[in-house]
């Protein structure tokens, strides 16, 4: 009979429902930073490289003396709203996990659990005309702390699972237009290289190696580093964008592992934890009621 | 075969001879023709021979086409002349691409209005759940402190 009831427990305390898990979640809203930081840094580096085309091109023009203006002027970049847009969106998503985060966190929970905790040992020290109904009240207000974190944790789940379609759906469209936007950085990158280099090649003009002194030549060995070290730090903006993929298949992945809903096994041991001891008093209890 | 059909197969042979990476050189004169026919004229204005019926996406493909071309050429050059004609090119098919393909990037941003209102609804429901927990929690305590009183009320009596 103990032994069916401990099992009996045990299976109750595993059904009761759990909230996600807060590594999980942290995942999740890392995910969601991580995906808005890539988001910026694309429209940081669609600006930049239009900014330094547009500097090389009016440097071009200086040189070989056409007409050319020192205003800072991205030439020919992405339309800014391109980004804000979708940035509204991320943003609108990193709040949904920050909700979410301060939904699932242990001290909700623990703070329901120990308060009907209170509410019981509290309620038995009252009904002290009979030993077993101290023990018995505790275990019911336990029960009412399960049972409110329980409906706690449902409804957190059932708004985690409403909203997966739609995380999923934006992460697909953004991996769908990152593609867009990175084919578009790295043809600027392209150009910029192609400006860097038609620098170079007019600073050096057409004369023939022979005709170059020592130290102009040393000078385009200068200027040539130089141009490779604008494009290398270009490049390296857009390799931080052109890892989209990972990081949004990341936030997909990330919600979908707390729409699945999976039991926290930690929760539910931790429960039956307490509820086995608030059992045993009662057991311990029994034979003082019987004596009495 | 009409005029635009005929610039469509040209585009379509432009795109798949760079795909077989043929002489940068041949393909330098089929990408302007090709560019000027779908996109623009010699002097910027739209192409009288095709005009706007050429999709955007074709558009773009062949500015792609184009852009690749060029940049490629600028590196095989040594001609300093040469290379700033290429670059003039360059700049006026990225004018191209980046209006096409800022276009179909904010084409497809109206998708994106409706997961604002989700996520934020989300949001709030969220605040929402956690509020009651913390309220259900604060009733539970006060239930506590109620009932502590009453015993304390009834060791005195």
């Amino acid at each position: 009979m103990k032994t069916f009831i401990l099992v009996a427990l045990l299976l109750i305390c595993t059904a009761c429902s759990a909230v996600p898990k807060l590594d999980k979640v942290d995942d999740f809203s890392v995910a969601a930073d991580n995906s808005t930081e890539l988001l910026k840094t694309a429209a940081a580096a669609n600006r930049n490289i239009a900014i330094r085309r547009g500097e090389e091109s009016e440097a071009v023009n200086y040189i070989t003396k056409a007409p050319f203006t020192l205003l800072v002027q991205p030439e020919a970049a992405l339309d800014e709203r391109v980004f804000t847009v979708r940035l509204e969106t991320l943003n609108a998503l990193q709040a949904y996990a920050k909700a979410l985060k301060l939904a699932v966190d242990e001290g909700v929970t623990t703070k329901l659990e120990e308060a009907s905790a209170r509410l019981g040992t509290t309620g038995g020290s009252i009904a002290a005309s009979s030993p077993l109904a101290g023990p018995a009240f505790k275990i019911a207000a336990r029960g009412l702390g399960y049972a409110l974190t329980g409906a706690h944790a449902r409804r957190v789940q059932a708004i985690v699972k409403a909203t997966d379609p739609d995380v999923q759906k934006v992460t697909k469209l953004l991996q769908k237009d990152f593609k867009d936007v990175a084919t578009d950085l790295r043809q600027q990158l392209s150009i910029f290289n192609a400006n860097r280099h038609a620098a170079l090649a007019v600073i050096r003009g057409n004369s023939p190696l022979d005709r170059l002194a020592l130290r102009d030549r040393l000078e385009l060995y200068r200027e040539f580093k130089m141009a490779r070290q604008d494009v290398a730090a270009q490049e390296a903006l857009i390799g931080a964008v052109e890892n989209y993929d990972r990081i949004l298949e990341k936030l997909g992945k990330a919600h979908a592992a707390l729409a699945s809903g999976k039991p926290d096994n930690d929760a539910a041991l931790k429960r039956f934890v307490a509820l086995a001891n608030d059992l045993v008093d009662l057991y311990t209890a029994a034979p003082k009621e019987k004596a009495t | 075969m009409t005029s635009e059909d005929e610039a469509r197969k040209e585009f379509e042979a432009v795109v798949e001879e760079y795909k077989e990476d043929a002489g940068l050189d041949r393909l330098k004169g089929l990408s302007v023709d090709i560019f000027s026919k779908i996109v623009k004229d010699a002097k910027g204005k739209p192409a009288k021979n095709v005009g706007g019926k050429v999709t955007n996406a074709e558009a773009l493909a062949g500015c792609d086409a184009a852009v690749a071309v060029y940049c490629a050429l600028v590196e095989k050059s040594t001609d300093y002349r040469e290379i700033l004609g290429y670059t003039a090119i360059l700049r006026e098919i990225r004018k191209e691409a980046a209006t096409l393909r800022s276009k179909k990037l904010m084409d497809g941003a109206a998708a994106y209005k409706p997961f604002n209102k989700t996520f934020a609804k989300a949001a709030d429901s969220l605040k929402a759940a956690l509020k009651l927990a913390q309220d259900q929690a604060k009733y539970l305590n006060l239930a506590a402190d109620v009932l502590s009183v009453f015993a304390r009320l009834l060791t005195v009596l």
